[in-house]
């Protein structure tokens, strides 16, 4: 193969590992110092990143030379300035023709020191194969550099194959990164996947088809790329964060105005859902209050391969289908579609990625409250296969085109009617079965509840409104707006709905449990105290759990008073006390263990003698007439 | 009469039974190779003890997404690595 080469940017290359003994392999090594970038001799890959890498290519290529290019730095993490320098060395050796990048720097503003090298690559001929971020949607440099080939994970038989992806995305091509094994430190070995993985096998990929097209332009192997890429090859994650999903900014007339506040005028398309995955948290709430579900479910789809299958109830259900039969989908006009994506086992992707597929060829709506799959589904939607689809596609989101419209009833006077909040001390509460049992005991009486709902599946709950805030979140609008926002959605909620009461409830935990700055920006307490704040509600019904401090309780209340001044109704507790147990040395892990009775009343007494707040269990029916007995005492004074 | 693949999958579903502290005499469940997924170093010394058993050694091509779907499948692969 007379002198091409190809480097593998990374951890460094373990030469001595089994799988790379009969590897030609050379090397250098940058790092970064406190004097500065540091040129070095030595490229050993004690982490073994680099040796997977080198490994894959020397599997598919045997007689071609890797470069080893290590990259570290004292500090533990690679800036885009060494990486620029790895890189800059590469394209001025005269052997070098592709560069492997199994790496990348996430960042929205990229250095431009970086992007004029991979320009210049380009111009020389040199090939950059950089890997794409393993989470969708998270911009990632030089993967996104139109000069680079990016590279994302896909699901491929034969290694050999990729598919291309036409178009001026960030992401070119689609190789095999799902579940392998790889060589990795100390000799050693791992089982892995991941864009990293799938950009060594593309890099082979076109060395071999450069080694047989020698002196092929830069545009001409792009061509012969697309000409040679395997059709319908599925990725494993797509990265397009550009697209928007929504109508058109414009005034809003009165119908509109309505339409906003009435959600279920939006869903007139859909008469008889299914639901895949069943047995995630969200379908769980759709499938304990059906009766609020203005929709008939008639089917129920999981996954094949549970993780928890040894006391997995819902395997218990008789009606839930874990394959894909074409007549299942006869007996439903929507599929709605949760958060497959974030699943750990590729398996289980794989199956939604079928599920959806089916819906599509069946001509199916679909409503997903996930993002991510919902760009997906519009690609797939795109393709040649499916240009026939008709149906519509929806997700519940909030952004700036919502919000002008909304704002056009900031003017109106402040809301009149009372607003309960459901908040808690920590997330996995249940804050949204709280707030449907509210909305039921409340609605039997006759009173007229408007829902605005942070849950995305309060839009198939009967919510007047959502706000979908929390894990994957659909609100493109920015935290210090929301205020003005929210203020002005409860007003148009009364204006509209005219309702006896508004109800609603935050995402998550209220405060950080710990004093953590990484948990208060991680976790969401900052835009649930946001969202109090827009709202300000006039009262609060607060779930607790059994192991709560009688701190960070007082602290919930503190908040509340400091942040809404609002009035505390009483406690929920949740029957699950969350316990650790030490599985090894170095790993502890967290269950939720359910209390008996007799062990719920005791902490139910004991919070309520500390505090002189009732605490009770939501979902014990004895105490309805109290919560209405509480509700209605406590606003009696406004005609509740 | 078992045939050479079944007799395979039972052994293979006996190995990952042992790793997890699963009862063997349950009916084999592919779930259980989710389970052991689960974690890269447990999937990782599930293939090393069935190369140990059956004194093969697969090829990293071999150790992919459907290896981790089915026993059978698994079963599969060694039947070819042994005749080899």
């Amino acid at each position: 193969m007379g002198s091409f080469k190809i480097a593998v940017i990374d951890s460094g290359i373990d030469a001595s590992h089994p799988r790379l003994l009969k590897c030609k392999i050379s090397g250098i090594s940058f790092a970064n110092t406190a004097e500065g970038i540091i040129q070095e001799a030595d490229y050993h890959d004690a982490e073994g990143h680099g040796t997977a890498i080198a490994a894959i290519i020397h599997k598919m290529l045997p007689d071609i030379e890797i470069v080893g290019v290590k990259l570290s730095s004292q500090t533990g993490s690679i800036n885009e300035k060494l990486l620029a320098k790895g890189l800059e060395w590469c394209i001025f050796q005269p052997d070098i023709q592709v560069v492997n990048v199994s790496l990348g720097v996430a960042a929205t503003n990229p250095y431009p020191e970086l992007y004029r090298l991979c320009n210049e690559a380009k111009d020389r001929g040199v090939f950059i194969c950089a890997s794409a971020h393993n989470m969708p949607g998270y911009e990632c440099y030089p993967a996104y550099f139109p000069s680079v080939l990016g590279v994302i994970s896909g699901l491929i038989k034969n290694k050999g194959q990729y598919g291309f992806v036409e178009g001026s995305g960030a992401v070119n091509i689609i190789a095999k990164g799902t579940t392998q094994r790889l060589a990795w430190a100390d000799k050693g070995y791992r089982i892995s996947s991941g864009n990293s993985f799938a950009t060594a096998h593309f890099s082979a990929i076109l060395a071999d088809f450069l080694i047989r097209n020698p002196g092929v332009s830069y545009a001409g192997m792009i061509e012969l790329l697309k000409d040679n890429a395997s059709e319908d090859i599925k990725e494993m994650q797509y990265v397009n964060s550009s697209e928007s999903f929504f109508i058109p900014c414009e005034k809003p007339n009165d119908a509109e105005r309505d339409a906003l506040f009435q959600l279920g005028s939006h869903l007139d398309f859909v008469s008889k859902i299914a639901l895949f995955p069943v047995s995630e948290k969200e379908m769980g709430t759709m499938l304990a209050f059906g009766e609020h579900c203005p929709f008939e479910i008639t089917k129920y789809f999981d996954y094949p391969r549970q993780f928890s299958f040894k006391n997995s109830s819902l395997l218990e259900r008789q009606d839930v289908v874990t394959s894909i039969n074409e007549d299942d989908f006869d007996c439903f006009d929507t599929l709605v579609v949760g958060y497959f994506l974030d699943q750990m086992f590729d398996a289980n992707i794989v199956f939604g990625y079928d599920i959806i597929e089916m819906a599509i060829r069946k001509n199916k709506n679909i409503i997903t409250w996930d993002s991510n799959v919902y760009k997906y589904i519009k690609k797939r939607c795109q393709t040649e296969e499916n240009k026939s689809y008709t149906g519509k596609v929806w997700i519940p989101a909030i952004d700036h085109r919502i919000f002008d419209k909304v704002m056009s009833f900031r003017y109106l006077p402040a809301v009149d009617v009372p607003v309960i909040m459901v908040t808690g001390t920590s997330n996995k509460q249940g804050k949204i079965t709280t707030q449907m049992r509210l909305k039921s005991i409340l609605g039997r009486e006759g009173y007229k509840i408007s829902h605005l709902s942070t849950e995305p599946q309060g839009a198939l709950l009967g919510a007047d409104f959502v706000f979908p805030y929390g894990h994957n979140d659909t609100v493109y609008l920015r935290e210090d707006l929301w205020g003005v926002f929210l203020t002005a959605v409860t007003k148009g909620l009364s204006n509209v709905n005219k309702p006896h009461l508004i109800l609603t409830g935050t995402q998550g935990k209220l405060l950080p449990r710990s004093a953590s700055p990484v948990e208060v920006s991680a976790q969401g307490c900052l835009s649930s105290l946001h969202y109090v704040c827009g709202i300000a509600p006039d009262a609060v019904v607060c779930a607790i759990n059994p192991q709560d401090t009688f701190q960070q309780i007082q602290n919930v209340i503190n908040s509340l008073n400091i942040f809404s001044n609002s009035k505390l109704l009483f406690f929920v507790i949740t029957p699950h006390k969350r316990e650790f147990i030490q599985a090894s040395d170095v790993k502890t892990i967290s269950s939720h263990k359910m209390l008996s009775r007799s062990e719920l009343q005791e902490y139910m007494n004991r919070f309520e003698a500390e505090f002189d707040i009732p605490v009770i269990d939501i979902m014990d029916r004895d105490n309805d007439s109290w919560i209405l007995d509480v509700i209605e005492k406590a606003f009696s004074k406004k005609n509740v | 009469m078992m045939t050479e693949i079944e007799n395979l999958t039972q052994k293979a579903w006996s190995i990952a039974c042992k790793m997890v502290e699963w009862n063997e005499n349950e009916p084999i469940n592919d779930s259980l190779l989710h389970v052991i997924l689960s974690e890269s170093q447990q999937a990782l010394e599930f293939v090393c003890l069935l190369e140990d058993e059956f004194d093969i050694e697969f090829d990293d091509d071999d150790i992919n997404l459907d290896f981790f779907l089915s026993f059978e499948y698994i079963a599969g692969k060694i039947l070819l690595r042994q005749t080899e």
